[in-house]
């Protein structure tokens, strides 16, 4: 190990120990951290959002073993700090483009259907007709179906949309996958 | 989770990028410190796509959607899955949400699971018959869905060359006319750029469709003098279309050229 990775060895134990005592916890709250520092910088209309995420933890990284002693308050508050300057760096480099989506080719959308299929069979039991039901297109009864499946399960209403949104989550990394797999 | 409808409404204009700047670091603090707050942005992501497709948004915000929320990739992705999820509930018949949700055993397929909709107590022979209803249906309703071309690039083009029209409505015969069926793969639209346009500019092309809808259209080449864009034959359908230009700055500004280019196809 050089002087270098040695010396950010340590500055990420520092890092770690601000975060939580518990090293385990400290670890899930840097991945807490991080995942929401990448929704930030695409809510910022960055596509390279995960490389800033990542640029900004290295830098509190090294300042971790000053900043440990001076800073007070949610460690999370110091990264949006740093993650603001970051952002602000970036956009005097690279300002952002926006690329419309492409149309999608015939063969993309037979591939898509295939893979939503492939991964709605996937799905536990009941989370499929759940998922499907939830999201039928029908606008003009979209409140009142909705109403009247969270009856039938037994739930609340707001309990069936974050089941349905965690459901569509896991469906569309499914399909995700299948595509980057099987590309059309 | 039990968010306040103000909460709500400071995510959607969050995600549409119109809060002000102070507005914006108090949603951004707040999505670094709870975990529930954050858990409903991703969830307000999804509606907000579903909203888009299904036409829910005003004129404003859906041209901020366009401009601010499908700016990454990732939402890029978010927009092709909310489709591919829409045609495929809109796909499925009545019939199989009738009965609602049933468990089934473990293991079962989604033919399977389908079937669970509509076999509690029925006669068999009743049974029977709707399951080959259904089975007709959904055959049916998938094969008169499907795109008609086949599963390759196009490789024939019926090829149209538009000007811009200073006018806001295509009005007698300004609109070049396309006849279907095309006798081609796909309509390779020829864009003439204004006059004075810098060779090197970038553009992005957006359609509008005469009920209002509007759709990002990609750029498949460009030379000093004009544009093209291609659509698929599967894709196009017979109506009235404006098609808007914009100037892509360095800065990532855009500025809107005035005018539209138009065509109908018949």
């Amino acid at each position: 190990m050089n002087k270098q990775s040695a010396l950010t060895q340590a500055a990420f134990d520092s890092l770690l120990a601000w975060l939580d005592p518990d090293r385990e916890e400290a670890g899930r709250k840097y991945e807490f951290i991080r995942r929401r520092l990448i929704k930030i910088f695409t809510c910022r209309g960055r596509p390279d959002a995960e490389e800033l995420a990542d640029e900004t933890i290295n830098r509190v990284i090294l300042k971790a073993p000053d900043v440990v002693k001076e800073y007070a308050g949610d460690p999370a508050l110091y990264f949006y700090g740093v993650a603001q300057k970051i952002l602000l760096e970036s956009l005097r480099k690279r300002p952002p483009l926006f690329v419309p989506p492409p149309t999608a080719r015939t063969e993309e959308i037979e591939q898509e259907h295939e893979c939503l299929e492939r991964c709605l069979e996937r799905l536990p039991p009941g989370n499929c007709e759940l998922v499907l039901e939830y999201y039928r297109n029908d606008k003009r009864a979209k409140i009142n179906h909705r109403k009247e499946l969270a009856e039938r399960l037994g739930i609340a209403p707001n309990a069936l949309r974050i089941r349905a949104h965690r459901i569509r989550a896991l469906l569309q990394q499914c399909v995700q996958t299948c595509l980057e797999r099987e590309p059309a | 989770m039990n968010l306040s409808s103000e909460d709500q409404s400071n995510i959607k204009q969050y995600l549409l990028g119109t809060l002000t700047e102070d507005a914006r670091q108090r949603v951004e603090e707040r999505l670094l410190t709870e975990a529930d707050f954050f858990e409903e942005l991703l969830f307000s992501e999804d509606e907000l796509v579903d909203q888009y497709l299904n036409e829910e948004l005003s004129g404003e915000e859906r041209g901020k959607f366009e401009q601010h929320f499908l700016a990454t990739p990732e939402r890029q992705q978010k927009l092709r899955f909310g489709k591919a999820l829409n045609r495929y509930t809109s796909d499925l018949p009545e019939d199989a949400f009738k009965r609602g949700v049933e468990t089934p055993p473990a293991g079962a397929n989604w033919s399977d699971r389908l079937g669970a909709f509509s076999r509690r107590s029925q006669p068999w022979a009743w049974r029977a018959g709707v399951a080959l209803a259904l089975v007709v249906v959904i055959v049916g309703a998938w094969w008169l869905s499907r795109p008609r071309t086949g599963g390759t690039s196009p490789r024939t083009f019926a090829t149209i060359t538009l000007q811009l029209s200073s006018s806001n409505r295509a009005e007698g015969g300004q609109a070049t006319k396309v006849t279907l069926p095309l006798n081609a793969d796909a309509l390779r639209i020829s864009l003439t750029l204004p006059a004075h346009s810098t060779p090197a500019a970038r553009y992005r092309v957006k359609m509008m469709k005469s009920d209002g809808e509007t759709e990002p259209l990609a750029i498949a080449g460009q030379d000093a003098q004009s544009i093209s864009i291609i659509i698929p034959a599967a894709q196009l359908a017979r109506g009235r279309f404006a098609l808007q230009l914009f100037l892509l700055g360095d800065d990532g500004a855009e500025q809107r050229i005035n005018g539209n280019y138009f065509f109908t196809v018949e």
